[in-house]
């Protein structure tokens, strides 16, 4: 109980640290989820660790700083604290905004009302804010000094942590960039939500936005931009990231041209002296070493200037069922393919001399080569089916592109054909597959892809593993098929090719762990290629395979290994400091997520909860409209 | 297997002097397929034997097979007798109905077809039981019963203790007296599966303990006419009938009161489920209620709280959390393969899943998420990778005759394990060496002449 | 040539598990090599008494394998 207890808090508490103190919220709502009364000692806790949350804020205005309060003898307290006395600003001027001055000389205004966002009705009528205006107290603190007040709130010093926030709105030094979001836009209801909890009071807040891939981060980032219409400082994971980003911006908003530059390694386009959008690497900014005279003097300006936002896109893990169910997003059947390995592959790969070289002989097994060569077949021809295979060893990406004729992007590609590959496979009804490397793991944004295979992956990771499944989730076919009991069962497809009794089968497991716990459904193929399919492949014949086996045993270690990408090593640290987060959810906690239900179809429909909601409708027979792969290989004796 | 199969599998003349019972006679009648009944009912008042070629055109040309299981049902439970006889060179088939069993029929439908018992009137201080609370009772008779045969392998009953020995269900007390694979599997297995086994094994029995074992089978077919919830008086038993009584009720089948002169037995719905439901399609009397639901992410939650499903789930799921009503736990690697190492097959675990699917679930097409069930069936395969076999390797038969003469013997024996034609090298189970050696040398000598 | 006779134990299995099983064997001192046939993809003629041990390490095997989630 430990656990779901630990779940049911940090999904509370995420919710309302950024919003303020509302203790009994937390409290309500776990006693409402209860199924024991709350021990008083727990109540008590939450109690203690909760109530000075959010009591303090620290506002940007005009680029000054103010410690805000409701509660005046709060910020008294703060004040009796030293460096927060010293850090105190005193002006004859008139203040903005301010209405007054009190007693104690602090200043005395109307807080911003709190716009209701989506959230409110689930918390019930008693948790709703006051409705009247409330008086706020503030005092100016020296922006040198800003850090060292905050310190000195952090729970194991005053314990009134603060929260953020910058009143873009009555910033009148900064100059406003002219941008607004094209009135045909959409904003979908989850990324309306997403707004609300940012802009909630009118005033900017920061926090983390955590939507699947595939779900529309950008335009919620877009949308950001135009409302606080600042400067706004862009970082993305790659450079291919980057031109998607600043394709996004174009696509969505009405920013000129010359207001959005790139600086990557490859362009580096000078900033204009008023207000802009930049977008950019995270490496490019945190770059350490020695930089080119162009760069220095960018990130010069960079640094220089005074930013309004500062969108930095991340991956993290996210629970997208609703997401599914809305029909806004596609419904993906998972699928490990198990392939044996041939007897000479696996002769040698249990040799201990070819230790370093398993990887490439569990890649190149040629039955994996075969079922992956049938899949590819089977979704281009039987289901017009457009299909990214991801391979994160190079020596496998080129041999079976190549063997296969079609092309592959990976690191040493240029940009230019990159873009010509990616751009023939999104128009061009001839290019249905491609191949990618660990490039392709970031932005590259591929809204036609609905199958995805993957011969070979970084160890179980599972931040690569969603990424992949991202470039799939984005929503195929007619809406109306794809709503909870629609036509189409599975509209989007992710397989994983795993060579049996190898290293390789111990990542799969522990990414099918990862996959089940964020509620996919998740199924083992054997037999692949059927026997009745196998002829026309290639590899059929064993001089094929000996040949092949030859060539991957003579390839250097080098060549057989993964792929090294400048960023890697950024990025995997970046992975390290995120994976504290639990990828536990609510959800999948009560066990209410809903897609794991999404194979079956029931008999009966009428109201049942919402984890039921896929398949219903009429009964109907499982395997209609079901991809003849799943169909089920195991009959009862 | 069920009651019937059991008694089909008797002796004629132990069958027939069973059908001596017109209780027997009624639930054979309720156990048969419709034709069945239907062709029953036909004969009955028909004395002399008739043609095999009237009853067969008995048969409409599109239920051909359901006219063929309707005969072979009453041929092998004796109920419809075949002769052949010899008419030149014509054979003729002339069909009668079984005369013990016409004759006892007869007479039920006639004559004696009310109940022989008369229920307890009320006043005598007898109490009638509602259904649910009856099934209650039966439920938790029946659950101690199992829970005895995972707790220690035994009951405090010798009855009982001795019922599961003869099942095979536990060793024999000289090698413990634990719990075997069969035991395990027996667990897993559905109610009226499990309550067959247990009275086969008391009807197998009977004998040995010095019981008149037509008596016993007769009475227990009887118990099925009875009304379920009915106090009947225990005052009209045999002695042997009252010994019975007090032993099934140890396993819910039926329940005792006791007055403060005389004393009842009601029975409940398991013993009646025995005939009622007895013919071979319809033996799906759950009184339980499903519990187990079973998510793709090998999550088990499991609705119940009763003791025996806690250790039943136990040995297949890992428990993480046990409420009052609820149990919570997940399906793993680990998991199953404790099962499996108890004996316990993929599907017996598959099946116990749907089987006791909780209400809200069964509808759904497959009740049990398929992922799972294709990954139990796919661990159980991995654990069967290697197969061993103790054997004996023959090499450099000098001939291809001898070579193809002992391949051909050994298969007849069923014990050919491999065979390469080119080399002259066969595999044998090594239990048939001393056979291979004499089978060579009677070969060699043979040809020796 | 007389006609042989060896007794063992037949071991039926998979194309990658024979060939898991014979680098086993070839990973053996002399004394201990248990195989006694290489009969053919997927059948091995071996010693008795080494079956415990073969079928211990190919248990261990497929469990180094397998990745279990920590409950």
């Amino acid at each position: 109980m430990q656990d779901k207890f630990a779940a049911v808090k940090e999904a509370v508490e995420e919710e309302d640290v950024e919003e303020g103190p509302k203790t009994n919220t937390i409290i309500s709502v776990l006693d409402r989820l209860s199924k024991a009364k709350l021990p008083h000692d727990i109540v008590e806790f939450i109690r203690q660790s909760t109530t000075n949350y959010g009591k303090v804020k620290l506002v940007l205005q005009k680029n000054r700083f103010f410690v805000e309060s409701q509660i005046p003898h709060i910020l008294k307290r703060l004040l009796q604290d030293d460096v927060i006395a010293k850090a105190r600003i005193i002006r004859e001027e008139p203040l903005p905004v301010a209405m007054g001055v009190d007693d104690e000389g602090l200043n005395v205004g109307i807080a911003p009302a709190e716009m209701p966002g989506p959230d409110r009705e689930l918390l019930g009528e008693d948790n709703l804010a006051d409705p009247l205006d409330k008086e706020i107290h503030s005092f100016e603190v020296d922006p040198d000094q800003v850090e060292h007040v905050k310190q000195r709130c952090l729970p194991n010093e005053l314990n009134f942590p603060m929260l953020e926030e910058y009143d873009f709105k009555n910033d009148t030094i900064n100059p406003d960039l002219d941008m607004e979001i094209k009135p045909m836009t959409t904003v979908r209801p989850y990324q309306e939500k997403s707004l609300c909890k940012m802009f909630g009071n009118g005033r900017a807040r920061s926090g983390i936005i955590v939507l699947p891939c595939g779900a529309g981060k950008s335009l919620v980032g877009v949308s950001a931009a135009a409302r606080v219409k600042k400067s706004c400082l862009c970082l993305a994971t790659n450079s291919v990231s980057v031109d998607q980003w600043r394709l996004q911006f174009k696509l969505w908003s009405t920013i000129k041209d010359e207001q959005i530059i790139r600086f990557t390694s490859e362009s580096k386009e000078k900033l204009p002296s008023g207000p802009v959008v930049v977008v950019t690497t995270f490496n490019m900014i945190a770059f350490g070493g020695h930089r080119s005279e162009d760069s220095e003097k960018i990130i010069e300006e960079i640094r220089q200037r005074e930013w309004g936002l500062l969108l930095m896109d991340e991956l993290y893990e996210a629970n997208w069922i609703d997401l599914v169910r809305g029909g806004f997003i596609a419904n993906v059947q998972c699928a490990e393919v198990w392939c044996p390995m041939t007897k000479e592959f696996y002769a040698e790969y249990l040799k201990k001399e070819n230790t370093r070289k398993r990887q490439a002989l569990y890649v190149m097994n040629p039955n994996k080569f075969r079922a992956c060569e049938f899949l590819i077949r089977y979704h281009e021809q039987q289901r017009r089916d457009k299909i990214i295979v991801f391979s994160d060893n190079i020596f496998a990406l080129r041999e079976y592109a190549m063997k296969l004729k079609k092309p592959f992007i990976y690191g040493p590609t240029s940009h230019n054909e990159r873009t010509q590959i990616l751009y023939a496979f999104k128009h061009s009804p001839d290019v249905n597959t491609i191949f990618l490397s660990k490039v392709g793991d970031n932005s590259i944004d591929i809204p036609e892809a609905n199958v995805i295979i993957q011969i070979s992956s970084h160890a179980g990771s599972r931040r690569q593993e969603a990424q992949r499944l991202g470039r799939i989730l984005r929503a195929k076919g007619k809406p109306k098929d794809r709503m909870a009991g629609g036509a189409e069962e599975f509209n989007a497809f992710f397989y994983s090719l795993v060579s049996n009794d190898t290293q390789e089968m111990y990542y799969s497991t522990k990414r099918q762990q990862f996959l089940i716990d964020q509620g996919y459904s998740f199924k083992v193929i054997t037999g692949l290629p059927p026997r009745d399919a196998g002829q026309d492949l290639c590899f059929g014949l064993r001089e094929e395979q000996l040949d092949m086996l030859r060539k991957v045993l003579a390839a250097g270690e080098e060549e057989a290994g993964l792929e090294k990408l400048a960023e890697d090593e950024d990025d995997i640290n970046r992975y390290k400091t995120m994976a504290y987060r639990t990828n536990k959810s609510m959800a999948n906690m009560s066990g209410a997520d809903g897609m794991m239900y999404m194979e079956y179809s029931t008999g009966r429909g009428g109201p049942m909860k919402g984890s039921f909601a896929r398949g219903m409708g009429p009964k109907k027979d499982p395997n209609r409209q079901r991809h003849s792969l799943f169909k089920k290989r195991f009959t009862a004796k | 297997m069920n009651f019937m199969d059991y008694l089909a599998s008797l002796p004629a003349n132990q069958l027939d002097g069973l059908y001596e019972s017109h209780w027997t006679c009624q639930a054979v009648l309720r156990s048969l397929p419709p034709l069945g009944k239907l062709y029953v009912l036909r004969l009955l008042y028909i004395d002399q034997p008739i043609s095999g070629k009237v009853v067969s055109d008995w048969a409409k040309p599109d239920a051909l097979s359901k006219h063929a299981v309707a005969v072979e049902r009453l041929q092998k439970m004796r109920v419809l007798l075949e002769t052949r006889e010899k008419a030149g060179k014509k054979e003729v088939v002339s069909c009668q109905l079984n005369a013990v069993f016409q004759r006892n029929l007869r007479h039920a439908l006639s004559v004696g077809a009310c109940p022989s018992r008369e229920p307890a009137s009320v006043k005598a201080g007898a109490r009638m039981l509602a259904a649910s609370e009856l099934d209650e009772y039966a439920d938790r008779q029946w659950d101690t019963v199992l829970l005895e045969l995972v707790g220690s392998g035994g009951s405090s009953y010798p009855i009982v203790t001795e019922t599961f020995q003869r099942a095979g269900l536990i060793s024999s007390k000289e090698s413990g007296g634990q719990i075997t694979e069969l035991g395990f599997q027996f667990l897993l297995a559905d109610k009226s599966t499990q309550l067959w086994t247990v009275l086969r094994e008391y009807v197998a029995a009977a004998e040995d303990r010095g019981m008149d074992t037509p008596n016993l089978i007769r009475f227990l077919l009887e118990l099925g006419f009875l009304d379920v919830g009915r106090p009947y008086g225990t005052a009209d038993l045999t002695s042997m009938e009252s010994k019975m009584v007090e032993e099934l009720a140890l396993l819910g089948l039926v329940k005792l009161q006791k007055g403060t002169r005389e004393s009842w037995f009601i029975t409940t719905r398991s013993a009646s489920s025995l005939c009622a439901g007895l013919s071979a399609e319809s033996n799906s009397f759950h009184t339980i209620e499903g519990f187990i639901l079973v998510e793709t992410n090998f999550r088990v939650y499991a609705y119940t709280s009763s003791k025996m499903h806690v250790e039943i789930l136990k040995l297949f799921v890992k428990v993480e959390y046990q409420l009052p009503n609820l149990v919570v736990g997940g399906i793993s690697r680990e998991s199953v393969n404790h099962a499996f190492a108890c004996g316990i097959t993929a599907d017996q675990i598959v099946s116990y899943m749907q089987k006791h699917a909780h209400p809200k679930i069964v509808h759904r097409i497959p009740v049990l998420p398929e992922t799972i069930a294709d990954q139990v069936r796919l661990w159980e395969q991995d654990r069967n990778r290697v197969k061993a076999t103790s054997a004996v390797c023959y090499e450099n038969l000098p001939t291809k005759d001898l070579y193809d003469a002992v391949v051909r013997h050994v298969r007849s024996l069923r014990g050919l394990l491999w065979e390469q034609p080119g080399q002259r090298r066969l595999v044998v189970r090594a239990e048939l060496h001393e056979e291979v050696r004499n089978f060579m040398r009677k070969y060699a000598s043979s040809r020796g002449q | 040539m007389s006609i042989s006779a060896i007794k063992g134990v037949i071991i039926e299995c998979d194309i990658p598990m024979k060939q898991y099983i014979l680098r086993m064997n070839s990973e053996m001192p002399n004394s201990q090599k248990f195989v006694l046939r290489d009969l053919d993809d997927t059948h091995l003629f071996v010693q008795a008494n080494m079956v415990t041990l073969i079928k211990r390490k190919v248990e261990e095997f497929m469990e180094s394998n397998t990745y279990e989630k920590p409950m």
